[in-house]
């Protein structure tokens, strides 16, 4: 109990200032009796203006707060059979936790207050009873959410019961590096029996890019003897590629491992971890980054002087080029040390480095003066036909001139050379597009707007069309003449008047397929005479740039790159409700878009109409997110169309299947749990495994405290004021009773 | 007067010794002519590239023959060795126009400066 007096000081010194001279005043007064009565009332008034109040406390002991996180995801819901009991004894994970809960509440309770929630997209504080009522129904987990709500209450420390499935620690770990407050992680659900290893995750970036490495993350986890070591193979296409050997220094050991690789090719690619009997797969889009260009030719020339500056003021080619200053049966009196020539790296080029180029241009090489061996064109062969381009650019020095006939280079080329004689002609023409081949990729550039497969003049032809362009283009000089085309050639620029031994049109440019690469033949070596034409006539100014930078796109497979293009699906997802799905738009440069870009998504799904679905906001500049919700069950397929400036820059489709009930996708994930608990430095255990003592000593000590359970306020008390007025009373009764005055 | 008339925003300048025209084909240290007038080479650029050279030494000069194969003028004050490096330059202008900067790729650089460090053998 404590005496408090509630006037504040300054109130209280007014009054005693107020009380003194009535007090000094009374304390001169006879009789003494009177005195001290008159004494008596003034202390009393003093004190009831002093608001006197009494406390009473009691002492108390505040336990540490311990939230506990509940899982209420639809996973929690999987009915497990017990470890140890009987095969009809099955319950589900989320009552599983809610018996181990209530068997460990009374040790809980004693020795912290004890907090629970059930967490899906939210978390909601609930009793044990309440928790019972539930059911584990909820379709979106958010442990971040649940966290931060939790956090507000300000425990001394969380425990969270998962099954790990919706968790990934990655998303969390910007909250769990700043964690004010311990947390623990239990896992609930029953561990996958295996033996050996088990891949958990793999994981690879949605796009990478040709010739360039990255990095394929694994997570596994080995039940081992002490020392014995398991393979962790890391395969594309059924292609080893990477071997790490795993061994655990304990019987049970969750770890990760990292491989970098460099992409096979452009396109999808599906990469596949195994560990003993498990594996997992995911893919990733292959993009190219830079062209990569071998350019040889076998003789200075305009011809390459003015196509290397074109190929050099592209920062999206890397450009390697040798020109061949001095032919063998050149003898020059000139001492070696005052030329600059150096050797002739055929080797390098037609044999070691050859794989890593994405482009080969041959101009005017005469393969017959250097005595090369014939297998270095057997490369060639396989390096076109394992896609790489392949552009060959005639000359007096080309196809028969340079002692190609019935080499590979032939059987590479999209026509048949000349039986026999000279093949090059050194004529000026002015070569024309090729009626039929008008909506080809590398002639289509030069429709006028609109398209226009149809005169804008009757009873002419289409490519009449043109003349108003390549009227203003100068003649070139030389072609080759040939015997036929190849199945499949295609004649896209020829001659206006020469014709092959079979009556056709003589093709100046031919392109063809070569196993999965493509071929082109330009068959004149003077194109850079466009280049200077287009200095005097601005109408022709940019053709010659656009004519070859066309070519070079074709070649390279650029005309195929989407530059819209969704995430990959992960081979085995979490099914979400929402489900976020991203997609990326690229420029030019493979680089994201920046430049404001509208943007329609369309949602296909059974029996719907296709509705416009919002975007969520850009993750990052490039990159958007659409979520899906409320799915129907079967195929579902999304589409999205990008515009920039009215124009569209692309498009791009996704197909994939829904099915709502619980597969195999949502075993228990150990590993995402154990993850979270070192992120956070805190620890796990498996929900039966817990020696719960061990994490209660954890607990911070309970707080002594006091709590004021009662006040009684005298001032106001009747007693008070039945004193004072007892006191004037009896002064009044003295003095009539002894005749004071 | 002429250029500064036909390319009013490109000057003049002079050509550093290790510009790419003194290794285009024949690796240069010296500059010949008719006569020599100046020690340097001048040129004018039009981005990366060389669009104009201007020699004060008469690098043409040193090439004009007469009826009888001989050359027409001597080489001042070097004689044959200076006719020599005015050959070369001209090789390599005309190289220049038929490979551009080829020789600045640096799969060449190793052996240019190898060579560049070896004494060069006297005419």
């Amino acid at each position: 109990m404590r005496l408090l007096f509630e006037t504040p000081w300054t109130w209280a010194l007014a009054a005693l200032a107020a009380l003194l001279p009535l007090g000094w005043y009374t304390y001169h007064q006879r009789p003494q009796l009177l005195r001290w009565l008159r004494l008596l009332f003034v202390g009393l008034l003093l004190l009831l203006l002093l608001k006197p109040s009494l406390m009473l406390i009691q002492k108390t002991t505040e336990k540490p707060r311990l939230t506990l996180l509940i899982n209420r995801s639809k996973s929690m819901g999987i009915k497990e059979k017990l470890p140890g009991s009987s095969a009809q004894k099955t319950l589900t994970r989320w009552h599983q936790a809610l018996e181990w809960l209530s068997e460990k509440l009374p040790d809980l309770e004693k020795k912290a207050q004890v907090q629970f929630y059930a967490w899906g997209e939210y978390a909601e504080r609930q009793s044990l009873s309440q928790l019972r009522s539930l059911s584990p129904s909820e379709t979106l987990t958010s442990l971040e959410t649940a966290l931060q709500e939790v956090l507000r209450e300000e425990p001394q420390q969380i425990w969270i019961l998962s099954d790990g499935v919706e968790e990934s620690s990655e998303d969390l770990v910007p909250l769990l590096d700043h964690l004010p407050v311990p947390l623990n992680v239990l896992g609930v659900g029953k561990p996958e029996k295996y033996s050996g290893g088990k891949i958990a995750r793999i994981q690879l970036p949605d796009f990478t890019f040709l010739h360039l490495p990255f990095e394929i993350h694994v997570d596994w986890e080995i039940k081992s003897k002490k020392g014995q070591r398991i393979p962790l193979k890391l395969f594309r296409n059924k292609r080893l590629l990477g071997e790490q050997l795993l061994s655990s220094n304990t019987e049970e050991e969750i770890g990760h491992s990292t491989f970098t690789v460099y992409p096979g090719s452009l396109g999808r690619e599906t990469y596949r971890a195994e560990l003993d009997q498990s594996f997992s797969e995911s893919s990733t889009d292959v993009l190219r980054q830079k062209w990569r260009i071998m350019h040889l030719t076998g003789r200075p020339s305009f011809e390459y002087a003015h196509l290397r500056d074109l190929l050099k003021s592209n920062p999206n080619y890397e450009l390697v080029s040798f020109v061949i200053l001095r032919n063998p049966d050149n003898i020059m009196p000139v001492p070696d040390s005052e030329l600059s020539l150096i050797p002739f790296p055929a080797q390098e080029i037609f044999v070691q480095d050859l794989f890593r180029f994405d482009l080969f241009i041959l101009e005017n090489f005469a393969w017959s003066k250097f005595g090369l061996p014939l297998s270095y064109l057997e490369s060639l062969k396989t390096f076109v036909s394992r896609g790489g381009g392949l552009l060959i650019i005639g000359g007096e020095n080309a196809l028969i001139g340079g002692g190609y006939k019935a080499t590979a280079l032939e059987a590479l080329s999209p026509i048949n050379f000349q039986s026999g004689g000279n093949d090059f002609h050194f004529n000026s023409f002015k070569p024309k597009p090729y009626n039929q081949s008008l909506q080809h990729p590398l002639l289509q550039w030069m429709l006028p707007p609109g398209g226009g497969t149809k005169s804008s003049s009757p009873g002419r032809a289409p490519g009449d069309d043109f003349n108003s362009l390549w009227n203003h283009l100068p003649p070139l000089e030389g072609f080759h003449s040939y015997d036929s085309l190849k199945p499949g050639a295609i004649p896209l620029w020829v001659h206006p008047s020469q014709k092959t031994p079979l009556g056709q049109e003589t093709s100046i440019l031919t392109s063809w397929s070569y196993g999965k690469g493509k071929v082109l033949l330009w068959a004149s070596p003077s194109t850079w005479k466009w280049k200077l034409a287009g200095g005097l006539n601005p109408r022709i100014s940019s053709f010659y740039a656009r004519f070859w930078t066309r070519n070079i796109q074709y070649l390279t497979g650029d005309l195929d790159f989407k530059r819209v293009r969704w995430s990959p699906l992960p081979q085995a997802w979490l099914r979400k409700d929402p489900l976020p799905l991203s997609f990326t738009v690229f420029d030019e440069t493979f680089q994201p878009f920046k430049d404001p870009v509208h943007i329609r998504v369309h949602w296909f799904r059974p029996g719907q109409t296709s509705p416009e679905i919002p975007l969520v906001r850009p993750e990052e500049t490039g990159r958007y997110q659409v979520e899906l919700h409320n799915f129907k069950k079967g195929p579902q397929r999304l589409k999205v169309w990008v515009h920039a400036q009215g124009k569209l820059i692309g498009e791009d489709e996704i197909k994939f299947e829904w099915n709502d009930s619980l597969s195999s996708y949502e075993a228990f994930n150990r590993n995402a749990l154990v993850k979270i608990a070192h992120k956070a430095r805190g620890n796990y255990s498996d929900l039966n495994q817990l020696e719960i003592k061990t994490w209660l000593r954890e607990l911070p000590p309970s707080k002594e405290g006091q709590v004021v359970v009662g006040k009684k306020n005298l001032w106001d008390s009747p007693l008070f004021l039945g004193l004072l007025i007892g006191l004037i009373f009896l002064e009044w009764i003295l003095r009539r009773m002894r005749g004071y005055s | 007067r002429m250029l500064r008339m036909t390319l009013p925003d490109a000057p003049l300048q002079t050509l550093p010794p290790h510009h790419v025209l003194f290794k285009t084909f024949y690796l240069i240290r010296t500059l010949g002519g008719r006569a020599m007038v100046e020690p340097s080479l001048q040129g004018i650029s039009w981005g990366k590239r060389l669009v104009v050279v201007y020699s004060r030494n008469d690098l043409l000069g040193a090439w004009i023959k007469d009826n009888l194969g001989n050359p027409l003028f001597p080489c001042i004050p070097r004689g044959e060795a200076q006719r020599w490096d005015a050959k070369k330059m001209t090789v390599n202008i005309l190289f220049y126009a038929l490979t551009g900067n080829y020789k600045e790729d640096a799969v060449h650089q190793p052996y240019i400066l190898q060579k560049m460090r070896a004494e060069p053998i006297p005419h």
